[in-house]
């Protein structure tokens, strides 16, 4: 038995991980709903949408931690909410007991996918710096490195400074215009750090379920793009000429990659070509950011998390050793 | 793949040079970054481990040369950063302008043409009435 300040720690970091794994498994069952209904929102609504699914489970941790144990520590608050929601033996940790047990999983689980996603980023450096090594001192062209390959390619990759590329097999084949416009998308994405935003987002992500995890991913990147190929449009001012780059340089990318056309078959309602496309073409770009959805969102995980909480600790006390 | 730091220098320097063996790569290091003639055989070894050099013997030593033109490597670099874009191996530090993993087939492709035009030719009407 662990008692003192170390009790009361431990017992805060079993509240915190129970409280995730519960908001977690709550906001999964409504995540396939919502990612259907993205696309009738605008690129920047989509994208903060997002960001409050993923953030949401830990704030919703700090509320049940504060709600569960500001009450026991200081007995101030309502006798409600203590008869509601409370959490026993706050200054007492038993090891051996399923709140120990509970606690090492998720450990172990929170470790493990922190390493995965620290390597992830490790590697994808590496791979930029040595890149960036042995295309040292090539041109520039409207802001972007030129890569010397028959590749036809543009991306932006970079943690923390972003830069932007395009390789000179692309650059040849296209017009001054649509230079322009992938340079224009390029560079957007370079302003914004969409490359630490996608990663953080995807660090978040990874707490979910994987077909979940890979579903917000996706409605992430699209978004990233929506929003990137926005800002072409405030320059260059014509929709369908960056249509027409996006489609050719899709393309190319098919040509280059010796990848058939015809082998490959996807949804095309759903395609993240086919959606940017027709974002970019029509004329009401979609709804804002629902405020007020968001927040009675919010505040119903919230509720429904720090009530499963108590209640999750109740049934566990019923079969097991407390 | 992943080059060290040496490996990097040494594998620019052989594109450059061409055929080469470890003194003479040793003797160009030599000057510019110092390191004994075991460190080069070694990192020249590991190189023709992973692929990137071949070699030959002659008398006692091994002459190196690149197993793939500086192009190719780049190109297999590129490959490496972008491949797994939008996959469930997401490379989760870029953004690409397209997508190889959202690929359509060609009717599809014409398909998003055929509505582009008929934007275009829409606002073209429309600006011109």
């Amino acid at each position: 038995m662990i008692d003192g300040y170390w009790g009361l720690s431990l017992n805060i970091l079993s509240i915190f991980f129970v409280s995730l794994w519960i908001s977690l498994s709550l906001i999964s069952v409504t995540t396939p709903s919502i990612s259907a209904q993205l696309i009738r929102f605008h690129a920047q609504a989509k994208l903060r949408i997002l960001w409050c699914l993923v953030i949401l489970p830990w704030l919703i941790c700090l509320a049940s931690i504060w709600l569960l144990i500001v009450p026991e520590l200081y007995s101030t608050g309502p006798a409600w909410l203590s008869s509601v929601v409370h959490w026993h033996h706050i200054y007492n940790f038993e090891l051996l007991s399923w709140h120990g047990a509970s606690l090492c999983v998720f450990g172990v689980i929170f470790s493990s996918i922190c390493l995965v996603k620290l390597l992830k980023a490790i590697r994808a450096n590496t791979h930029l710096d040595q890149l960036d090594f042995f295309i040292a001192n090539t041109d520039r062209s409207e802001g972007l490195v030129v890569i010397e390959s028959e590749e036809c390619q543009a991306f932006t990759s970079g943690l923390f400074s972003p830069r932007s590329y395009i390789t000179s097999g692309l650059q040849r084949r296209l017009s001054t215009l649509e230079k322009t416009v992938v340079a224009e998308h390029e560079l957007a994405h370079a302003r914004s750090h969409d490359p630490l935003k996608k990663y953080l987002f995807s660090l978040f992500a990874a707490f979910f379920r994987r077909s979940i995890a890979q579903q917000l991913n996706d409605d992430f990147s699209l978004a990233l793009e929506q929003a990137a190929d926005e800002s072409v449009l405030s320059t260059v001012n014509d929709g369908a000429l960056i249509s027409k780059t996006l489609l050719k340089v899709s393309r190319l990318g098919y040509r280059c990659a010796d990848k058939s056309e015809e082998l490959i078959n996807c949804q095309f309602s759903e395609n993240p070509l086919s959606l940017r496309i027709r974002y970019l073409l029509s004329d009401n770009k979609g709804q804002s950011f629902p405020r007020l959805l968001c927040f009675f969102f919010a505040m119903t995980v919230t509720m429904l998390s720090t009530l499963s909480v108590d209640a999750l600790h109740h049934l566990l006390e019923w079969p097991f050793l407390h | 793949m992943n080059l060290g730091e040496l490996e990097k220098l040494v594998l620019q320097h052989i594109w450059n040079a061409g055929e080469v063996d470890a003194k003479q790569v040793h003797a160009h290091f030599r000057k510019t970054r110092g390191g004994t003639l075991n460190t080069i055989q070694s990192t020249l070894d590991r190189l023709f481990k992973k692929g990137v050099l071949s070699r030959e013997k002659q008398g006692h030593a091994f002459l190196y040369q690149a197993a793939i033109n500086r192009s190719a490597f780049i190109g297999q670099l590129i490959s490496d950063i972008t491949s797994d874009f939008g996959s469930e191996k997401d490379n989760p530090l870029l953004a690409a302008f397209s997508s190889l993993s959202s690929e359509l087939d060609s009717d599809q492709l014409d398909e998003l043409e055929r509505l582009i035009d008929e934007k275009r030719a829409a606002v073209y009407m429309s600006t011109s009435k």
